[in-house]
């Protein structure tokens, strides 16, 4: 079992001006999870796009089971073994789950016309091999985020996948479906199929990885074999220095003012019932809840993303008629979304205009032409306090890592500088280092007068910053507690909780 | 190309300034692809007849290509927003027949009648948006509508029959004239792509245009009005139509309720020549003008070298095909 099914030789690879790879060399033995950290922009992605054949190397070698190959593109890595699993999978959502899982050049069946039933059996085994429970003739559409990932890992052994690379796939799924991916790279091993697993939460990697290898600018800084690694000693690796996890103090400057009030709020649709919440001037009120709770639903009927059936919305003591985003933001309420790519950012722009976009009007002058040296100036200042790394602001935000384009997400809030911000999942994505300064930043943007509803699938972010938590479960508010009375245990079980009666 | 920055997002414009890299960013700009393929079928033409590098020429291309170039203006913001509309080469039509009308069957002075000539593009370009946008027809199917019942609306109005012989005004010479022998008509052409450049891409509502195609939920989240946006773009595409047919009366002292068809998918060609997404989300002024240069410049070097009209028109597909396919690569290279 001390083969290497796969070796990097002096990888380099840069994108105009930087420098996403530099000579990183490393090996990955076969059957072995390999866990690939490190910060915002080191480079994994990039990394683990060169060896799927979606990026070529500027320079160096890649040694697939003793043999030197050059992948061109996507197909030809699969064909060669190499199968790669990644958030923006590429499933097609209009077709059924066998036939996501078969669809390629080699349909099985004869004369062009597919072979339902065999491919139905087969997709029933690869399930079995997997040991998981899917229904092989859902529409995908249907199948959450956990279970089309588990679609694509069944698409990649049966086509032999030798080597799977996961560029962090546990970002949206729930805890339970976090566990069924553990079992199913557990599966794989015994199978002699190696892996290697990006991820933010070090925990996970901990968890599933043989080794675990660090990468920092591009560099490559060492590896950590599972015995000696803890999380401590990861990030201290990625950083280059400790870091500290900060705990929160009381927060005395809370008023009894509140700034918004949800009474009553039902909307059947989307299984809200009967929701009340109030948050106070310069209060974190975090809301912890397993996917699936209605935290999202909750803040998008809210901003008036979706039309509630009853109850009222008060700001600042005020009622407030709000359909659409646009009057939130008049009422001075910001949301951040949860799904980045298909609620947050402008693809084909630049990171100055993603995070000019919501205060346009306030960078224009009378005549409605825009003041770029302000954009430049105001987004200067962001990149700077975020520590967003690009090269340049016209850079397109497609470029920047996934990380760095969640901070500039966050930028364009700052710079709208709503009274009241709603942050679903601010933190996905965010290497260790950063998720503390932005940790530290929303308790600094409660200093200067926001207020502020921070929800968050991490229990230990929720705990660590909120001034208050409620806790959602199958629409409804089924936990409050004060920061010193919440545990995990308390919060655990309120998130769990059975509707009754 | 005066401004130094057309497309949003490629270019970086406060970056160390050497004379190397100012010329490689040059190259880096989306605009640039068209470029070259304009220059190529210039250099093209050149060898071929000595009658096409003229300035007379040159000149008449630009006239000649005025109309297709206005609207082309309109249209890439509309499908930069996410939208199309086939109606143009009707409301091309449409409107220049209402304005005859007026003056020739009602006695309207031409200017009253230009007013309410605008008028109408506006209500034809609501009607567009409001089906499309309130309604959520698909703007391919809505417009495909419209089209026709514009051009119907414009036989009926006019019986068929081209309306000529208005009385002598300023107006026409003034939009169709000449000015110290240049032609009014690339005059306005000209001035149409700078107001469009400046509205497009020097002011918020340009920047709305473009977040709204791109991504228009983010657009939303982010407290634009997409729906208000859209309706804008069809309107002002319908009012370049109108505007595009009226410099048409003004050249030609006629206008006929047959004209511009066929007109809106050369729109649509120059348009996306001029690189701008068919999906929205992207595209620029600078691009149109090349792109709607391309179409005017083979059309009239066609036309130079005695090709016939069957062949010309061939000949022009395959120009189309051309250019965005060295667009296109020019555009994936340079990433
Ligand atoms: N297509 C591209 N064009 C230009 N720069 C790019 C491109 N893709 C990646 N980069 C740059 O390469 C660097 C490494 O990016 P990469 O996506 O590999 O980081 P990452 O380690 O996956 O980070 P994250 O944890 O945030 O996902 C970043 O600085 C990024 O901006
Ligand atoms: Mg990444």
């Amino acid at each position: 079992m001390s083969e290497n099914i796969i070796e990097f030789k002096d990888i380099t690879k840069n994108f105009g001006g930087t420098t996403a790879l530099d000579h990183v060399s490393f090996t990955v033995k076969k059957g072995q999870v390999t866990g690939l950290v490190g910060e915002n922009g080191a480079g994994k992605s990039t990394l683990v796009k060169i060896c799927g054949g979606v990026f070529h190397p500027d320079e160096g070698e890649i040694i697939l089971e003793g043999k030197k190959i050059s992948i061109k593109s996507p197909r030809q890595a699969e064909s060669m073994g190499i199968s790669f699993v990644h958030q923006e999978l590429p499933i097609c959502k209009n077709l059924n789950v066998v036939q996501n899982i078969f669809l390629g050049p080699e349909l099985p069946g004869k004369w062009g016309f597919p072979d339902k039933k065999y491919m139905y059996q087969e997709a029933k085994k690869l399930f079995d091999r997997l040991d998981v429970d899917i229904d092989p003739h859902k529409d995908v559409s249907r199948c959450s985020m956990g279970e089309q990932q588990l679609i694509m890992i069944a698409r990649a052994i049966s086509r032999d996948a030798k080597f799977i690379l996961m560029d962090e796939p546990t970002t949206a799924l729930s805890p339970k479906e976090v566990k069924v991916l553990y079992n199913v790279i557990d599966r794989l091993k015994e199978e002699g199929i190696s892996v290697v697993f990006i991820s933010h939460r070090l925990n996970e990697v901990q968890r599933v990885s043989d080794r675990i290898c660090v990468l920092k600018d591009g560099e490559y800084v060492g590896s950590l074999s599972k015995e000696e690694a803890s999380e401590d000693k990861i990030a201290s690796m990625m950083v280059g220095r400790d870091v500290k996890i900060i705990s929160k103090e009381e927060n005395e400057d809370i008023s009894d003012k509140n700034v918004l009030e949800v009474k009553n709020l039902t909307q059947q649709g989307l299984g809200l019932h009967d929701i009340n919440l109030e948050l106070k001037e310069g209060e974190i009120l975090g809301i912890a809840g397993l996917r699936g709770a209605g935290r999202t639903e909750l803040a998008r009927s809210i901003i008036g993303n979706y039309k509630i059936d009853a109850g009222e919305i008060l700001v600042e003591g005020k009622k407030v008629e709000i359909n659409s985003p646009r009057d939130a933001i008049k009422n001075g309420i910001g949301y951040l979304p949860e799904d980045r790519g298909a609620l947050g950012l402008f693809h084909k722009l630049s990171v100055r205009d993603n995070i000019c976009m919501a205060e346009i009007d306030n960078f224009a002058d009378k005549a409605g032409l825009v003041n770029r040296k302000k954009m430049n100036q105001v987004s200067e200042k962001y990149k700077k306090d975020l520590e967003i790394k690009m090269h340049s602001l016209n850079q397109n935000i497609i470029s920047l890592s996934g990380g760095n384009q969640q901070k500039v997400l966050i930028a364009r809030w700052l710079a709208v500088k709503p009274k009241i911000l709603i942050m679903d999942e601010p933190t996905r994505g965010i290497d260790v280092g950063t998720k503390t300064e932005i940790r530290k930043l929303i308790m600094e943007l409660v200093k200067q007068n926001f207020s502020i509803i921070m929800i968050s699938s991490e229990m230990l972010e929720v705990m660590a910053i909120s001034d208050r938590i409620l806790v959602m479960s199958q629409g409804r508010i089924s936990g409050e507690f004060s920061q010193k009375e919440a545990t995990e245990e308390k919060i655990m079980k309120a998130a769990v909780a059975e509707r009754t009666g | 190309m005066a401004d130094n920055n057309p497309q949003k997002g490629n270019l970086d414009n406060e970056s160390q300034i050497s004379p190397g890299t100012k010329f490689k960013e040059l190259l880096r700009k989306k605009e640039f692809g068209v470029f070259l393929a304009l220059l190529l079928i210039g250099l093209f033409f050149t060898i071929m007849t000595d009658r096409f590098l003229t300035v007379g020429n040159l000149m008449n291309v630009l006239r000649q290509t005025a109309v297709l170039g206005i609207i082309t203006v309109g249209m890439t913001m509309l499908i930069t927003s996410q939208e199309f509309d086939l109606s143009v080469g009707s409301i091309y039509a449409l409107t220049p027949i209402i304005a005859g009308l007026l003056v020739r069957d009602f006695g309207l002075n031409i200017w009253v009648a230009v007013i309410i000539t605008a008028g109408v593009a506006v209500i034809a370009g609501l009607i567009n948006g409001f089906i499309t946008v309130k309604i959520g027809i698909p703007s391919f199917i809505t417009t495909l509508g419209t089209m026709m019942f514009f051009r119907g609306l414009t036989l009926i109005l006019s019986d068929g029959w081209p309306i000529a012989g208005l009385p002598d005004s300023a107006f026409y010479s003034i939009v169709g004239g000449q000015f110290f022998s240049i032609p009014m008509q690339s005059i306005w052409f000209i001035i149409i792509v700078l107001i469009g450049y400046v509205v497009f891409e020097r002011s918020k509502f340009g920047y709305k245009i473009f977040a709204t195609g791109g991504n228009k939920e983010a657009a939303q989240l982010s407290g634009i009005n997409t729906d208000k946006i859209k309706m804008i773009c069809f309107i002002l595409t319908a009012l370049t139509a109108t505007f595009a047919g009226l410099t048409d009366l003004g050249y030609l002292g006629s206008v006929s309720p047959t004209q511009g068809s066929g007109l809106e998918l050369e729109v649509i060609a120059a348009s996306v020549i001029g690189g701008t997404a068919l999906f929205g989300g992207s595209g620029s002024i600078v691009g149109a003008f090349l792109g709607a240069s391309i179409m005017g410049v083979v059309r009239n070097g066609l036309t130079l070298i005695g090709t016939s009209a069957y062949f010309k028109q061939a000949l022009i597909g395959l120009v189309i095909v051309l250019a965005v396919i060295v667009n296109v690569k020019y555009t994936s290279n340079s990433e």
